[in-house]
């Protein structure tokens, strides 16, 4: 027999002699009798209303509002979850490349490098039903395969689904795409393959024999930009200021070396016949 | 006998109408071939490039003889800014005193007649809306011209 049935025997006074002695040694006989005496005298008191049909009732009860309060506190917790992903998803980043050429890599791997002064915003839930960001500035973008990829700007709209491709648009200067691989769809109706360029002021696709790399060792490749629009990024590359002096509108193609400021400012003066002045340590103006 | 002349009258239609759709190509197109032969970059002004006609014989095996050509035919400096980049600088563009210029109407209707490409040498240029066309100044006397 198991100890804990010695012991109820005990307490009920229907334990043998023998039983007795085999329990005792075990146990403190001054403690077994002093429990024996209190619980002697103690009394419960059950209350009359008390039967088994009342208290399943009241244990049901209890069950179910339990049950209630579990699936609340269950859809409160749902509805907590999709509120703060709502906002967290539909949260922005936003990334603006100051005087630097920046290099970012988006979500879904695909590359997008920021020429100095522009900036580059996307959701949190970028990549999951759609790729589209709101874009100024200068970019060159390498998208990686999947969904249609959209870049949003003030002066037009982009749409890719792989390729490499530049998006200039800035508020002063025209808005244009040069594709280097792949296709790209300008403004919903121009379709560009690799090796063209679309021109928001002529509002046409041109060929060009052999698309250069947007950015190589030599510098930054520039195709048919205005001048002015060049000019400007050298003085946020190089952080300078250079005073414009002269009214004919010049078109830059080629090369803009931007490791080193004298090849830079030859350039920019050289081909258009212009003079460069150096005014003070961050200050040049440029004349015919 | 007769569809026998009804198609060369259509096929000497046909080539009259090439003839007078014919492309020109500026040099810019050269020099993005050398570009790809020599391995080298150009810098240059975009306006002035595609106002003269490419290079009219096949490039010269080295980037040296071809930068003379672009001296002695299209009076342009050839100047390194880097290892692989070059700057063309038309070497006579300041010269305003012996600038050429002219405007282009139609003798029918009496009006400006705009997108015309006038040639002069090797010089191409479009007009503008006003029918107005000017010519990059030359050193070099310039004897040809078409319209």
């Amino acid at each position: 027999m198991k100890e804990e049935n010695y012991l109820a025997k005990w307490a009920e006074g229907t334990l043998s002699d023998k039983e007795l002695s085999k329990l005792e040694p075990k146990q403190d006989p001054v403690l077994l009798k002093k429990i024996l005496s209190t619980t002697a005298s103690a009394t419960i008191e059950i209350p009359k209303t008390l039967n088994y049909e009342n208290l399943k009732s009241r244990t049901y009860n209890d069950t179910s509002k339990n049950k209630k309060g579990f699936v609340l506190q269950l859809a409160a917790a749902v509805v907590t979850i999709i509120l703060a992903s709502s906002i967290y998803f539909n949260s922005e980043v936003s990334i603006t490349s100051q005087s630097g050429i920046e290099k970012i890599t988006l979500p879904d791997d695909s590359e997008v490098t920021l020429m100095p002064g522009s900036e580059l915003i996307y959701k949190r839930s970028y990549g999951w039903l759609s790729r589209g960001i709101e874009f100024s500035g200068e970019g060159i973008f390498e998208v990686a395969k999947g969904k249609p990829f959209t870049v949003n700007t003030s002066n037009g709209t982009v749409k890719v689904l792989g390729t490499v491709f530049r998006v200039i648009s800035n508020s002063s200067m025209p808005f244009s795409v040069s594709c280097l691989e792949g296709k790209v769809k300008v403004q919903d109706q121009y379709i560009l393959t690799a090796n063209q360029h679309y021109n928001e002021s002529r509002k046409e696709v041109e060929d060009v024999t052999d698309m250069k790399a947007f950015l190589s060792d030599e510098g930054i490749y520039y195709y048919q930009v205005p001048l002015s629009q060049v000019i400007q990024i050298l003085e946020r590359y190089m952080e300078i200021e250079i005073k414009e002096d002269f009214n004919q509108e010049f078109v830059f193609t080629g090369i803009l070396p931007i490791y080193e400021l004298e090849s830079a400012l030859q350039s920019i003066s050289l081909p258009f016949n212009l003079t460069i002045t150096k005014l003070d340590e961050l200050t040049y103006r440029i004349n015919d | 006998m007769t569809k026998s002349l009804y198609a060369f009258g259509i096929l000497v239609l046909f080539s009259l109408y090439s003839w007078g759709q014919t492309t020109f190509k500026t040099l810019n197109i050269t020099l993005e071939k050398a570009s790809g032969k020599y391995g080298i970059e150009f810098t240059f002004d975009d306006h002035f490039i595609r106002s003269h006609l490419s290079l009219n014989s096949e490039l010269p095996p080295d980037k040296e003889t071809f930068f003379k050509l672009l001296d002695t035919q299209f009076e342009i400096i050839v100047s390194p800014i880097s290892s692989k980049t070059y700057v063309l600088k038309p070497y006579t563009k300041n010269l305003s005193n012996s600038r050429i210029c002219g405007s282009v109407y139609s003798q029918l209707e009496h009006l400006p007649v705009s997108d015309t490409k006038v040639i002069m040498g090797n010089q191409i240029v479009l007009t503008n809306e006003s029918g107005y066309f000017e010519f990059y100044p030359k050193k070099k006397q310039i004897k040809s011209w078409s319209l």
